[in-house]
């Protein structure tokens, strides 16, 4: 695929999560999975968590692709790492989309993934102050970590700012 | 002039083989379907001379729409156009009672080849 | 079973063969060079993968299917919007330049293209062991190209941190033209594979 090399550009894969500080920019997209965007507005840090399933149950896989353990972590990672102060964290999430489904099955994750993703923040007591989540289409969203302002284009649309 | 119905569920298949018949006096496109199960509905209602059929479309595959087709009409012509070029499949084909099978993809001349050949025997 | 680096050496041999000869189909349906740029069998991580994809940002056209039979797979061809329209002109014979807006034609031909190199490599596939592999009719998503390759390894991803990927791009040949293509093996139909291989070699 095309690379893109940008210093100041990081890139989050599907069921990652990247931490980055003011003047980075942290880009992802999105069809049903999640995105999560923390942002500590005076320390200039943002977060993105890339999730792809509600909750891990008795999973092995990586914590980063449930929104169970995922948003636990990149808020851990956020604090405990890059010194974040969690009282000021913000949410905004994006994507969630009812996507094409080669083997046709009807239930909809991207629903089911808002849904827990909404929930999960609640309780870690983090207001989400932006979502655009749904449709049945892929998004491209940006967060410029200097400004917190996180840029989402919806496939067909365009970039509106969040 | 020949009457012909294409089948095949890609439009620019159907737009391409039409473009290729065009090219010869021989032939005449008189209806299309995009699937197995409206191949037969068009083939009763439009009794063309010959068929160019599809294998994997939605609906009915091409095996089924030939073996309902040669049930409705034992002495109807349908040359098989598909990408599949596997044994079992070809066998499956000659049972259902094609005339023929060209293998995508194909080059124009033996589009147009095969049809003569199916409809001159 | 677990997956050696033998196992994928083995695979990839099979493997660029099929994709060889899908490579001839796709010239032969577009009456025109596609060259194959890359073409790997390789075991990534799927947040790696998808970070690497999610890099691009083009709007692209994929037509995604199932291979089933003795083999079972995912399928998935992509090619960018622009690039669609020029194989809609290879693929018709019309001078290059012909098809300007993307419609339901250009949608068709991605569909077909996806469909000759699925069927390509199912021969291939069902020639070397003796049985049959047939896909599915193509489903065209239209999105960004991160998106629709994250709908390829969802399910998968979903299961395993690491997936077992076929990848390979297409260049079409005196353009800029890149399409890619990538393939998902099933592990189950993989395993009963790499056994019959394990098998014959043992046998040689």
């Amino acid at each position: 695929m095309r690379l893109i090399v940008d210093e100041n550009i990081v890139t989050v894969g599907v069921g990652d999560l990247k931490v980055a500080k003011s003047p980075k920019t942290i880009k992802t997209s999105l069809g049903s999975c999640i995105g999560v965007v923390l942002y500590d507005n005076i320390n200039k840090i943002g977060g993105m968590l890339h999730l792809m399933l509600p909750k891990r149950n008795d999973r092995e896989g990586k914590l980063s692709k449930y929104a169970d353990t995922g948003i636990p972590l990149l808020i851990d990672l956020m604090v405990k790492q890059a010194n974040a102060n969690k009282k000021l964290l913000t949410a905004k999430i994006f994507g969630g989309a009812k996507m094409f489904n080669i083997n046709s099955e009807l239930f909809d994750i991207g629903k089911a993934n808002a849904i827990e993703t909404k929930k999960i923040l609640e309780k870690m007591n983090i207001s989400i102050i932006a979502a655009k989540t749904g449709g049945t289409k892929g998004s491209q969203i940006s967060i410029d970590t200097n400004t917190g302002i996180v840029r989402c284009r919806i496939f067909g649309g365009q970039a509106e700012e969040y | 002039m020949k009457k012909v119905l294409i089948v095949d569920d890609a439009s620019v298949v159907r737009l391409l083989i039409k473009k290729i018949l065009k090219q010869s006096d021989d032939f005449t496109i008189i209806g299309e379907a995009t699937n197995g199960k409206d191949a037969l509905i068009k083939y009763k209602e439009l009794r063309p001379d010959v068929v160019t059929m599809d294998m994997i479309m939605p609906e009915a595959d091409g095996i089924q729409a030939t073996k309902d087709i040669l049930a409705f009409d034992e002495d109807a012509k349908v040359v098989i156009i598909s990408s599949i070029d596997q044994k079992e499949m070809l066998i499956q084909a000659i049972n259902a009672g094609a005339s023929s099978y060209i293998v995508k993809p194909f080059e124009s001349d033996r589009v147009i080849s095969t049809l003569n050949e199916v409809l001159n025997n | 079973m677990q997956i050696t680096k033998e196992h994928i050496k083995m695979l990839d041999i099979i493997i660029k063969i099929s994709i060889d000869n899908a490579s001839r189909a796709f010239s032969k349906a577009i009456k025109h060079g596609a060259l194959i740029e890359l073409a790997r069998t390789e075991l990534v991580d799927v947040s790696e993968i998808t970070e690497e994809m999610n890099n691009d940002f083009r709007e692209m056209a994929g037509a995604m299917l199932q291979l089933n039979g003795a083999l079972k797979g995912k399928l998935l061809f992509m090619i960018p919007f622009d690039g669609a329209l020029v194989l809609q002109d290879y693929y018709m014979c019309s001078p290059q330049g012909t098809s300007t807006e993307f419609n339901e034609y250009t949608e068709a031909t991605v569909q077909e293209i996806g469909n000759i190199l699925a069927s390509s490599i199912g021969n291939s596939l069902a020639s070397d062991f003796g049985s049959t592999v047939l896909p599915t009719p193509p489903q065209i998503i239209c999105d960004f190209a991160g998106t629709i390759f994250s709908s390829l390894i969802l399910e998968e991803g979903m299961i395993q941190d690491k997936i077992l990927l076929i990848e390979a791009k297409f260049k079409i040949y005196h353009s800029e033209i890149d399409s890619y293509f990538f393939l998902l093996l099933d592990i189950d139909t993989m395993e009963e594979l790499l056994s019959k291989l394990e098998q014959s070699t043992r046998g040689t």
